[in-house]
């Protein structure tokens, strides 16, 4: 009998090419790390949305090959990088071939001159900036998930690194793509100042339009040194103002990372415990006693929002770090900057407090990322949400959300990529379950609904104050229900019309920032469990 | 022509029919400006142009010259706003479709842009070896006239 499984269809049509349809791969691929789904695995159900199988090219001519077929036998795929999105970008089923890039990670030219690397996008983050670093050059772009994603995955959802201050966002590093559209065909695009740019389409366009196969990329200069520098402000706000000033004087920090109070608590004290729940970015209580905490989280929000957060923790924190060759006058390179900055940030309400909080950062500037497990094994849920709006928004922006999640989860927020115009605040939230409800007795469905209703709460607010829905992680199927919202409805239209361009058959990652998308999916904010 | 100075954000939102060097004046009195020559040129047509004169975008790259802009479909069927915002990540930076292409697939009503203080000290990063004007090839051209077949569908 023959296998109508695709996975088996693909092995017969391209038997050179590496694939499989074994059950562990199939697990593996099943999802990214959109926090929802780690509830879903809490509550046992481990794989939920198994692909048909995997495929692993070794090169364009093979990601074409695949595309083609897929294209001719109306097969969807799903383009895979590390699988650290956050948003549901991969979402597979059992009709669906996933097809992960990280075999492809030549570096196909150097330019040292021009200062650019053409790179293969299943290259992952850091062995990157390692080796350009051994070359004295950087790309200048930090998630703080580098140790677990793909050039491909960040140019797909529009990423954002620690140092955007300076290097700006991954899609302005991007001179050229080359990408493999859903009929197959290769194509180059490349960025063009006065004709047509199609680069900006395919960046963000989170494996809708093109699978991304290779990125020209701007370097700069290793930096030569480094200008260290934190203050503390009364409030948040205060803050911000300071940040506004910087960076509207031209002054260009790589890093600029305010927190609130509670954050900047949590900053202060750096490095990541070990173990236990408490390491949750959740100080020095049991879980258990958290729990019950958390069941209150307006009350505590409220607490600690107002002069006596303030007040126990020490008011806002900003770090600041400038970068760059060292600097020939005394009034180039790093230090004058810091020097400048200091001028422009003292009359703000700005207490300095040395270089230590700086270096401090820098040292454990990955660590924070991993401190979701423990979270989640303590009962608990955790997520983070990334919108952005222009200064004049940004207090309403702000209020707007930590009182819309407030009333949900326990929220804390920094702010970490600055711009002349505005900038993106940084919720990250924890929750706990809300009291049963029909069809959501257990534990982990009750964590489920309190996690949408503050997601849907949070999106809305964040729209109606005149924010973004996100501003790095990308929309996925997680806020793709929203996207009409910011873009309107012929925002929307024109994007669908962008998907019939690149991908007359819809079958690259069908599904995903797609409104009104058929899907096994709650027509609100969040996919449900498929139970087919 | 009403413009709207966004001080705070250092952003004017201005009609796509305004010229730059209108627009200037205005800036002037607000002790702002568009760091680029004035000219009689409507700002609409100096953007579906690609801007010409305008610092590139990989001199300052945590700076963008449109923050955001309404812009109606060629055929008139649809206005696609894009909200000002320093940056975003949701979808397609449909942007692209309005600046530099000439107003093949819309023209712009609005535009969000961003100024200066006069005498403001601006980055420059050099970008002298970087081809950032490459001629449009037989793919892009092909998708160009895809894009403008399902807009108009
Ligand atoms: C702990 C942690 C910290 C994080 N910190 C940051 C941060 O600081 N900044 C930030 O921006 N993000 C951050 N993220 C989110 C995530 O790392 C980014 O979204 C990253 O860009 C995803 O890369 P990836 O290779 O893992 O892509 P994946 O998760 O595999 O894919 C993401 C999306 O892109 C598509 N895609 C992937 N590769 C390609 C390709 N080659 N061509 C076309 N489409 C493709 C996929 O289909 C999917 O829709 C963090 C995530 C985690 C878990």
């Amino acid at each position: 009998m023959v296998d109508p499984s695709p996975l088996a269809e693909l092995a017969r049509a391209l038997p050179d090419v590496r694939s499989s349809g074994d059950a562990a791969d199939r697990v593996a691929y099943a999802r990214d790390l959109w926090p929802r789904h780690h509830l879903a695995v809490r509550a046992g159900n481990v794989a939920e949305h198994r692909p048909a199988g995997v495929v692993w090219p070794a090169s364009t001519e093979e990601v074409a090959r695949v595309v083609r077929w897929a294209h001719d036998t109306r097969t969807p795929v799903v383009p895979f990088g590390a699988g650290s999105g956050v948003c549901a970008g991969v979402l597979p089923n059992e009709r669906v071939i996933v097809l992960d890039l990280k075999r492809m990670t030549r570096w196909r030219e150097l330019d040292e001159r021009a200062r650019t690397l053409d790179v293969e996008a299943g290259h992952m983050g850091l062995p990157l900036e390692e080796d350009l670093n051994r070359r004295g050059l950087t790309l200048g772009h930090f998630p703080s998930s580098i140790l677990c994603s793909t050039v491909g995955g960040w140019i797909a959802a529009r990423s954002a690194g620690q140092c955007s201050g300076k290097y700006g966002k991954i899609e302005d590093m991007v001179l050229a793509l080359e990408c493999v559209t859903g009929t197959g065909r290769v194509v180059t695009l490349r960025h063009r100042t006065s004709g047509p740019n199609l680069v900006p389409l395919v960046v963000g366009s989170e494996g809708t339009l093109a699978v991304v196969t290779s990125a020209k990329l701007r370097l700069h200069p290793k930096p030569e040194a480094r200008a260290f520098a934190a203050f503390s402000f009364p409030t948040t706000e205060h803050g911000w103002e300071a940040m506004r000033a910087m960076f509207q004087a031209g002054l260009r920090p790589a890093v600029a990372r305010l927190y609130d109070p509670f954050d900047a608590m949590l900053a202060r004290r750096g490095a990541v415990k070990k173990d236990g729940a408490d390491s949750g970015g959740t100080p020095g209580l049991g879980a258990a006693a958290l729990r019950n905490l958390l069941r209150r989280p307006g009350a505590i929000n409220e607490l600690l929002e107002g002069s006596f957060g303030s007040a126990v923790f020490g008011g806002a924190l900003l770090v600041v770090i400038f970068e760059g060759e060292a600097g020939a006058a005394a009034t180039e390179g790093p230090h004058a900057d810091l020097a400048t900055a200091r001028r422009v940030l003292e009359p703000m309400k700005a207490r300095w407090l040395g270089e230590g909080p700086a270096q401090k950062w820098l040292l454990h500037r990955y660590s924070v990322s991993y401190r979701q497990a423990p979270v989640f094994a303590a009962g608990l849920f955790s997520d983070t949400m990334e919108v952005a709006a222009p200064w004049s928004k940004l207090g309403a922006l702000y209020d707007g959300v930590r009182r819309a999640l407030g009333a949900h989860v326990f929220v804390m927020a920094h702010m970490s990529h600055a711009y002349p115009d505005g900038c993106c605040i940084y919720f990250s939230f924890a929750g706990t379950a809300g009291p049963a409800e029909p069809g959501r007795e257990g534990w982990d469905a009750r964590c489920e609904a309190t996690y949408d209703r503050a997601w849907r709460a949070a999106l809305a607010a964040a729209v109606e104050a005149g924010g973004t829905l996100a501003h790095h992680h990308g929309a996925g199927r997680s806020k793709a229900p929203r996207l009409s919202s910011e873009l309107g409805d012929a925002g929307v239209a024109t994007v669908k019309a962008l998907m019939r361009a690149f991908d007359p058959r819809g079958i690259l990652n069908p599904g995903n920032l797609i409104p009104d998308a058929p899907t096994p999916y709650v027509d609100d904010a969040h996919p449900k469990p498929v139970t087919a | 022509m009403s413009f709207e100075i966004d001080r705070e954000s250092l952003l004017v939102r201005v009609p796509g029919a305004a010229t730059l060097a209108s627009i200037e004046r205005a800036l002037e009195r607000a002790g702002l400006t568009l760091g680029i020559a004035a000219t009689d040129l409507a700002v609409g047509d100096w953007l579906a142009a690609g801007a010409p004169g305008a610092a590139s975008a990989f001199a300052d790259p945590a700076d963008h010259l449109v923050a955001g802009l309404t812009a109606t479909l060629t055929d008139g069927s649809a206005t696609v706003e894009v909200r000002p915002s320093p940056r975003r990540a949701v979808g397609p930076d449909l942007v692209a479709l309005f600046v530099g292409c000439h107003e093949r697939f819309a023209s712009i009503d609005h535009v969000w842009l961003r100024v200066h203080p006069r005498g403001a000290r601006r980055v420059a990063l050099p970008t002298e070896h970087l081809d950032l004007d490459p001629p449009v090839s037989p793919d892009e051209a092909a998708l160009l006239d895809a894009i403008a077949r399902e807009l108009a569908r």
